[in-house]
């Protein structure tokens, strides 16, 4: 009789064991295809200093799936655009159009599955400013 | 000698406990979500369009309400939470522009729509105290295409913008919302509310 239960246990063991393993499996799959990143850029956190009229810019890393970007000065009410770039160093061509405000948080946003490119915080002023904080959204995949 | 080992076991534990819940507050204080402002959420935004009497359309459309209820959450100050269920289509132009008004906790939203192939929004938030004094608008695209878009308060009637070659164009406000188009940049932007005049920057992208 002892034999018999430790025959019966092992198989339901081995199906408690799979089932488990599907389980995970499901929820890494779905957590890895719909991860919906919120994150900062220029920089992890807000106090950057950056220059001048235009000419200075800062990006974050590159992304395939940017649904969404913004960008201000958390410190000092001063002009900003954000926009999607294709180079590292926000130069080039805009990727759909930027956004700008005199004072607060510019955004713009994508409809999924996004777009790819560097998005890109730009110090609209004509002096030197810190306190420059940008965020974005993308998927992981 | 088990009792002296009993206590030093707890006390260690507490401490550890002391930390762990200090590093949590210190945190929970100092990122950049921290930063809401409840002074202004206390104002009400003078935005009628959004009212109970308001004949524009509402946002129904489920795609654009979440891209917007998302856009507003994701704010560099920790965002807040839009009430995309009041959200009017306060204006729409020729050009396909649609201007959304979308309240928010303590914030009034204009948020834009693009027409083309790129499914793109842009938006600015700003506190319902600075809405009723400055207003909540932007400047979409770059020269040649250049828009000048947003949301006034209750009582202004026209909007004035001028341009960096010196022309300016002034529009209609309607539904608290208000589309310049040109084809340079922007440059400076002045309307009259009740409460008094407004004339700031308006700096696009050139």
């Amino acid at each position: 009789m002892t034999v018999l239960s430790k025959r019966g246990w092992a198989p339901r063991a081995a199906l408690l064991c799979a089932m488990l393993a599907l389980a995970g499996l499901s929820v890494g799959a779905t957590t890895a295809s719909a991860a919906h990143v919120n994150g900062f850029y220029c920089p992890t956190n807000p106090g950057a200093t950056m220059s001048l009229n235009g000419g200075a810019r800062c990006t974050s890393p590159f992304h395939t799936t940017f649904t969404g970007g913004g960008f201000e000065d958390v410190l000092t009410p001063v002009g900003v655009c954000v926009v999607l770039k294709p180079n590292s160093d926000g130069s080039g061509g805009n990727i759909g159009s930027p956004d700008c405000v005199s004072s607060g948080e510019a955004n713009i946003f994508f409809t999924d599955p996004g777009l790819a490119g560097y998005m890109t915080g730009i110090n609209e002023s004509s002096n030197f400013h810190t306190g420059f904080s940008g965020v974005d959204q993308y998927y992981t995949n | 000698m088990k009792a002296t080992l009993m206590t030093t076991r707890i006390r260690w534990w507490a401490a550890l406990a002391a930390l762990v819940l200090a590093t949590a507050t210190a945190f929970a204080l100092t990122r950049p979500g921290a930063h809401s402002s409840a002074s202004a959420a206390s104002a009400d935004a003078q935005l009628s369009v959004v009212g109970g009497s308001s004949t524009a359309p509402k946002v129904t459309d489920s795609t654009v309400q979440s891209e917007v209820a998302s856009a507003v959450d994701n704010g560099t100050r920790g965002g807040a939470t839009a009430d995309v269920a009041s959200a009017r289509v306060a204006l729409e132009t020729s050009t396909g522009i649609k201007v959304l008004a979308v309240p928010a906790t303590g914030q009034t939203c204009a948020v834009v729509e693009l027409p083309g192939s790129l499914g793109q929004g842009a938006m600015h938030c700003v506190s319902n105290a600075e809405f009723n004094t400055s207003g909540a608008w932007q400047m979409v695209g770059a020269p040649p295409s250049v828009d000048v878009v947003g949301l006034v308060p209750d009582g202004v009637t026209s909007v004035k913008v001028t341009f960096v070659d010196g022309t300016s164009r002034t529009a209609t406000v309607t539904n608290n919302a208000f589309d310049i188009q040109s084809k340079v940049a922007s440059a400076s932007i002045s309307f009259t509310t009740p409460a008094g005049s407004y004339s700031g920057p308006a700096q696009s992208a050139g």
